[in-house]
């Protein structure tokens, strides 16, 4: 099992705990111990499983999402319920004074917790729908989705930063690196405005798709803004990185893009750069970096025949 | 009046509108969700002559973030303005042969090219700053931060067209780094940075009014450095082309002018003296600043932080020359109110700047 999201979630993890420790704080004070003759196994035993079950549902929430507002969305809802079935729980070994507000207010928390938990459910019905689009890269048609750029169908900047998380992450525990490639269009602006946004939009579109044929299965692939595309690849050297972005500059620089029917091709230039990252902090830091290897490689283009 | 308020209709932008409508419909959004609830049709926008509130573009602007949210709107409206949409003042700066005539033409038509920000220029021996403020309303950061991102990108792409060497251009935003960081980084190929205290200034101050002005800053060297497709007789073809009506500017921007002028010459100010000066009753001044989201204790404070500030990261001036520049009577005064102002002391403020975590 793959555990790399659950550092993500301290903050989750750290309020679960308090509630419970709060909750079991609670039934102690308010209530008193029952006898053993007075306790009924079976109910424990029922009751104490559904309990498990909640905790058993948080923690498969956690290790399979990335931290964000449908995941917390979701914690909530789920704590929500458990916080019922606990108190349902501790009911077994307690008994608290006569109409007690406790026993009033036990069942309110579960039904609210599942009203939380269908509108997370729901959004992430959204989520996964764009995400499964994106990866049969189809007609483009979901607009909305953060994760996914609208206009090339490639990921988008926010997901290619949770990506580099990961790795991050990932690095620092068993000593890998990544590298990331990135490529910008040279004179894009001069293109836009030269044949419109449309056509613009449209030689994007098949650059993006030209760097998504050139890659490797396991890399990613987004588009950082404007006409900057960014590659993740995990594990792997500086060597292979440099071939595969050579490939990728001959792809696109051989694309002989047609606007409307005449048979007059524009060729794109893309500036490239790599960076092989090993034992870094954050993916500000690390963008931050390749940005400005980008910067670079776009000075010394500048001046081709300086010594 | 000297000025216009946030709900006359004087802005000639409905260029800016059309080439919103089309970034909302290149991404498919129809487009009267974007005018929704600003009183404007699809069917005015082809009125050449049609002119529009400032609450009107507000509304507009609200409404792209919410139907359009990439982050790239700004930028991309930025990026498509000049120089055909901004026509005469366009022409004007593509054959300017340098800075100092882009800066002069700036100035010439300020409320044709960009009404939302009025230009303040202050200079130090080796360094020129353009300090921008809010014109028109004090609006929200969301707003703030739009117009700031819309402004760069296009001073972006008038300095790429005329191959202006943007590293020695720093922009300073009014805000901590946003999480759209990417789109700084594609589109403005100059230094830029963020403001660090800005995060502690609104939690410290109740009074959510964002205060703090976008900066340009360039070495003074850049003023006369030579520009590409410079034509001194075209820029002044241009330039005759318009009439030289004196137009009246944001009512925000009048109020700033005057608070400005007078602390500068040391000049007491307060609200009774500014209704007095616009003969109108103090109520209604009060009413009027109301209306664009401040009051006249937050402009005045305003004006005295950004000019505190200045003085001390820039110019290093020692905290007794700043509280003589702006009429405080001692030091222990000028302290209080900056710790007020801004949440830092003088010292921690000049660190904070200076090592930015």
């Amino acid at each position: 099992m793959n555990f790399a999201f659950l550092p993500f979630h301290k903050t989750l993890i750290n309020s679960l705990l308090m509630t419970i420790a709060i909750v079991c704080l609670g039934a102690y004070s308010f209530g008193q111990l029952k006898q053993t003759s007075e306790i009924d196994f079976i109910d424990i035993a029922g009751e104490g499983g559904i309990t498990l079950m909640t905790l058993i549902w948080i923690f498969f929430t956690l290790v399979s999402r990335p931290s964000g507002r449908v995941t917390n969305l979701l914690f909530i809802g789920l704590l929500f319920t458990h916080v019922s079935v606990l108190l349902d729980f501790l009911d077994e070994f307690f008994i608290y004074p006569d109409d007690h507000w406790l026993t009033a207010i036990e069942a309110l928390p579960a039904p609210l917790g599942m009203v939380l938990m269908s509108i997370a459910l729901y959004q992430w019905h959204q989520e996964q729908t764009a995400i499964n689009h994106q990866l049969s890269r189809t007609e483009r048609f979901y607009r909305e989705h953060s994760l996914v750029d609208f206009t090339t169908g490639l990921y988008s900047a926010e997901y290619m930063k949770q990506q580099i998380k990961l790795e991050i992450n990932q690095a620092k525990k068993q000593q890998t690196s990544f590298s990331l490639m990135m490529f910008d269009l040279r004179h894009f602006a001069q293109f836009n405005h030269d044949y419109g946004y449309q056509h613009g939009d449209l030689m994007l579109r098949e650059v993006a798709q030209l760097i998504q044929m050139n890659i490797r299965d396991g890399d990613i692939a987004c588009r950082y803004a404007s006409d900057r595309f960014i590659v993740l690849m995990p594990n792997t050297l500086e060597v292979t990185t440099k071939e595969i972005e050579q490939q990728t500059k001959r792809a696109i620089e051989h694309l002989a893009f047609k606007h409307g029917q005449t048979s007059e091709a524009i060729y794109p230039k893309v500036i490239t750069c790599n960076h092989q990252y090993r034992g870094w902090h954050s993916y500000e830091e690390v963008l931050y970096d390749i940005n400005n290897h980008l910067s670079a490689a776009k000075q010394l283009a500048k001046k081709p025949y300086s010594a | 009046m000297p000025f216009f308020e946030q709900h006359k209709k004087s802005l000639a932008i409905p260029l800016w509108v059309i080439l919103l409508v089309d970034m909302a419909k290149q991404r498919h959004i129809a487009p009267d969700k974007l005018l929704k609830g600003s009183k404007l049709f699809l069917s005015d926008l082809s009125n050449p002559k049609l002119k529009i509130s400032h609450q009107q573009f507000s509304r507009v602007i609200e409404n792209v973030s919410k139907y359009l949210p990439h982050s790239d709107s700004a930028f991309l409206l930025g990026s498509r303005l000049y120089p055909n949409h901004l026509e005469s003042a366009g022409q004007t700066i593509a054959h300017a042969e340098n800075l100092s005539d882009i800066i002069a033409a700036a100035r010439h038509f300020h409320y044709q090219i960009f009404p939302f920000l009025f230009m303040r220029n202050e200079s130090t021996e080796q360094y020129q700053y353009f300090i921008f403020n809010q014109a028109i309303s004090i609006e929200n950061i969301n707003h703030y931060q739009f117009i700031c991102e819309l402004f760069s990108s296009l001073i972006i792409s008038i300095a790429k067209q005329k191959q202006l060497p943007l590293s020695r251009l720093t922009i300073r935003f009014p805000y901590s780094a946003p999480r759209h960081i990417e789109q700084y980084q594609a589109y403005l190929p100059c230094k830029f940075e963020f403001s660090p205290s800005a995060n502690a200034v609104s939690t410290f101050n109740t009074q959510q009014v964002y205060h703090l002005p976008l900066q340009i800053k360039f070495d003074n060297g850049l003023l006369m450095f030579p520009l590409a497709n410079g034509n001194a007789d075209l820029t002044k073809h241009y330039q005759q082309k318009v009439p030289s009506i004196t137009l009246k500017i944001g009512f925000i921007h009048y109020v700033m002018q005057q608070m400005i002028k007078r602390v500068r010459n040391k000049q007491e100010i307060n609200a009774d003296w500014l209704a007095n000066h616009l003969s109108i009753s103090n109520a209604t001044l009060k009413r009027k600043l109301s209306q664009h989201n401040v009051t006249y204790q937050q402009l005045f404070d305003m004006v005295r932080q950004q000019q505190a500030v200045f003085l001390l990261t820039e110019q290093n001036y020692n905290n007794e020359k700043i509280a003589e520049n702006l009429n405080f009577s001692d030091i222990t005064n000028f302290r209080r109110s900056f710790k007020r102002w801004t949440g830092f002391t003088p010292q921690a403020l000049k660190n904070l700047n200076q090592h930015p975590s």
